[in-house]
């Protein structure tokens, strides 16, 4: 195999840069085997083909300094590099840059948790921390703080929040939990947002917007700038903790428990991201679908029957938490069982008869934000562990969660897959994950697989339903698909981005957004 | 020392309200003090001035190769192969060329480990740290015989 290359850099050029990248952090943080050390900077899961994500080198700074020495060196040659953090970026690409030949910027060494301040509730932490790394250290100091961390959870901090991503406690809305962010420019400039911006600034972590426009946005999912600190709010321990799942016998259930559930959640009632979660995803925490079914295509009815009833698990499982003193859990759980005993063959479940089964311990542990990695075993499902996620937004209303599901499902079965999949019901909207499974060993699969993801975007874009992330190979698509008034939105994102990296160094590709010179190739 | 005792008094008092006065109990979870997310390891660390073998194999292997319920590679193990072959710390068939084989290019379900994951030396650590394990519980397994 040729070696990768960035697009219109010469072996020479290319071998210059990564030896004045070398002169800054050292050859042992610099990648440039394609064999030995690469591998794992490309997407294992992807549905095309490895090297249309193969990244030429990995350099991975340790500094502030360093992060500004490498872009001047990019900068200089026009290299672009893809920066990632901590955690892996599986369904969504991995650790793999958007077009072969970038360098891969990996900020995993810079892993500092620069603060973690109990009384305000809040750590300042750099890229390179993981949720299991600011787990530890919290119960090492004994503070009485919780995390909220994404599942699996060998994810990272400051790459979950600017990917949007979601986790399960009350303070499931990452981005919204977010405080203070350092920021590295394109020409080497740094940036604190926010209350930060002042010389001696105290209150940094605490008010998010400072005066002026709030930028931190501008930094999430883009390519404007390389975020090296963030500032994230934790929850105070409560002094107490009821988690409690529905199980929901019918298809249809899913409209009824959405719609009960959008008051409770809208008054926070139920305070934290509730999931309403579908058998096969339940399922597949303890058992596999040849366990099952050994035939071809989507699990039929019957077996589906079965395994509800050997495993105790409904066609929907909503998994919520209360939180507090007793007499608000109380008071909360009283109004809970309340609206949804109005459900036909509802029924409640709770730790004392559940405890013991992975798909029940792991929500129980995700929803106090205990890192762990039960969901990986959705990987087990199907076999070969390829995986990809369509990820629509949908209100929480119970004709747009029906709707979802049954264009998805349909679709799903036509291409001869599994729907497995989840709702996380936020306060006023629900990410709808689809995790669609395949053998990433079988390319007829795979292939299969990419030709389903491609029509579900039209599905989706056909009834007005938007994506709020997704994987390397359908980033454009998906750009488009938000083109209302010819892709204003698209457009002024481009001219942020020929204002702040006119060479065109960052991420190029990111989320469709590409600069002034690799526009017209996209 | 006063916040602690608060902390008790509520916890006190949510175990006498739901168990007395509540009709239909709603099975409270008591906050209990967390710990941190590493195992009981059976083997004494590695010397070296990288991250011990045993730290690295909590933070990165042990989430999904852990013994129990839960863990996605135990399960898969047991179900693609045996029982005896599901805990990678209970195995002695695992050479060193082998781990570090798979942790850099991964297998199937497991994705490959990125050198700042795991730099070359903590592998190395790693691989003997997972050996010594499974020499030692076969071990330990022959003396409870």
């Amino acid at each position: 195999m040729n070696k990768p290359l960035p697009q219109g850099i010469s072996l020479e050029q290319f071998n210059g840069a990564i030896a004045d990248i070398i002169k800054i952090i050292g050859d042992e943080f610099v990648f440039t085997d394609d064999i030995k050390e690469l591998r794992s900077y490309r997407d294992p899961y992807n549905t095309t083909r490895d090297e249309d994500f193969a990244p030429s080198a990995a350099v991975a700074p340790k500094t502030l300094e360093h992060i500004q020495k490498i872009l001047a060196v990019v900068n200089q040659y026009k290299i672009p590099v893809w920066t990632i953090s901590t955690g892996k970026n599986f369904a969504y690409g991995g650790a793999a840059p958007r077009k072969p030949g970038y360098i891969v910027l990996d900020l995993k060494r810079m892993n500092r948790i620069i603060e973690v301040n109990e009384k305000h509730g809040y750590a300042i932490v750099e890229p390179g921390v993981s949720y299991y790394d600011l787990y530890n250290y919290i119960q090492e100091k004994g503070y009485k703080l919780w995390i909220d961390c994404a599942a699996p959870a060998w994810g990272g901090i400051v790459g979950n929040t600017s990917e949007h991503g979601a986790g399960y406690t009350p303070y499931g809305d990452h981005l919204l939990m977010q405080c203070g962010m350092q920021v590295v420019l394109a020409d080497g400039t740094v940036v604190e947002t926010g209350m930060a911006g002042s010389d001696n600034s105290k209150t940094g972590s605490l008010y998010k917007y400072g005066q002026g426009p709030w930028v931190d946005g501008l930094f999430t999912q883009s390519n404007f700038g390389v975020i090296t600190r963030m500032g994230i709010w934790l929850m105070p321990e409560p002094p107490g903790y009821t988690p409690f799942m529905v199980t929901l016998p019918h298809e249809q259930d899913l409209e009824l428990i959405t719609d009960l559930a959008q008051p409770l959640k809208l008054n926070m009632v139920i305070p934290n991201a509730a999931t309403t979660v579908d058998l096969l995803w339940e399922a597949a925490m303890s058992h596999t679908k040849a366990q099952y079914y050994t035939g071809k295509g989507p699990m039929p009815d019957s077996a589906r029957k079965k395994l509800g009833e050997d495993l105790g698990l409904g066609v929907w499982n909503f998994y919520a938490a209360v939180y507090g003193p007793p007499p608000i859990m109380k008071n909360n759980m009283d109004l809970i069982r309340d609206t949804f005993s109005k459900i036909p063959g509802a029924e409640f479940h709770y730790d004392d008869t559940r405890k013991g089964s992975p798909g029940w311990d792991y929500r129980v542990e995700l929803m106090r934000g205990k890192p762990n990695m039960t969901e990986f075993s959705l990987l087990n499902w199907v076999g070969g562990g390829g995986h990809i996620n369509f990820s629509p937004i949908s209100a929480v209303n119970g004709k747009d969660a029906y709707r979802q599901f049954d264009m998805i499902r349909n679709r799903a079965h036509e291409f001869d897959f599994d729907y497995i999949g989840e709702f996380l019901v936020g306060w006023r909207d629900q990410h709808h994950i689809f995790m669609l499974m395949f053998d990433r060993m079988n390319v007829e699969e795979k292939k299969r697989a990419h030709e389903l993801f491609d029509v579900l975007i039209d599905d989706a874009a056909d009834h007005g339903y938007g994506e709020y992330r997704t994987h390397l190979s359908f980033m454009d698509k998906i750009a488009k698909s938000y083109g209302w008034n010819d892709n204003a939105l698209l457009k002024a994102q481009q001219k942020i981005k020929d204002e702040l990296d006119p060479n065109g160094i960052l991420s190029p590709g990111k989320m469709g957004i590409w600069p002034k010179r690799m526009r017209d190739d996209a | 020392m006063k916040k602690r005792l608060i902390t008790v008094l509520l916890l006190v008092s949510s175990i006498s309200l739901f168990g007395c006065e509540q009709t239909e109990p709603s099975k409270p979870v008591a906050v209990e003090k967390p710990t941190p997310v590493v195992s009981t390891p059976l083997v004494q660390p590695t010397k070296s001035t990288a991250r011990a073998g045993r730290v690295i194999y909590d933070l990165h292997c042990a989430g999904c190769h852990a013994a129990g319920l839960g863990h996605a590679a135990t399960m898969k193990l047991k179900l693609a192969r045996t029982e005896g072959m599901a805990v990678l710390v209970q195995r002695t068939d695992l050479t060193s060329a082998y781990i570090n084989h798979v942790v850099r290019d991964g297998l199937l379900e497991m994705p490959p480990f990125r050198p700042t994951d795991i730099n070359d030396e903590e592998l190395e650590n790693l691989s003997q740290y997972i050996i010594d394990s499974g020499k030692a519980y076969q071990q330990q397994e022959k003396n409870n015989e």
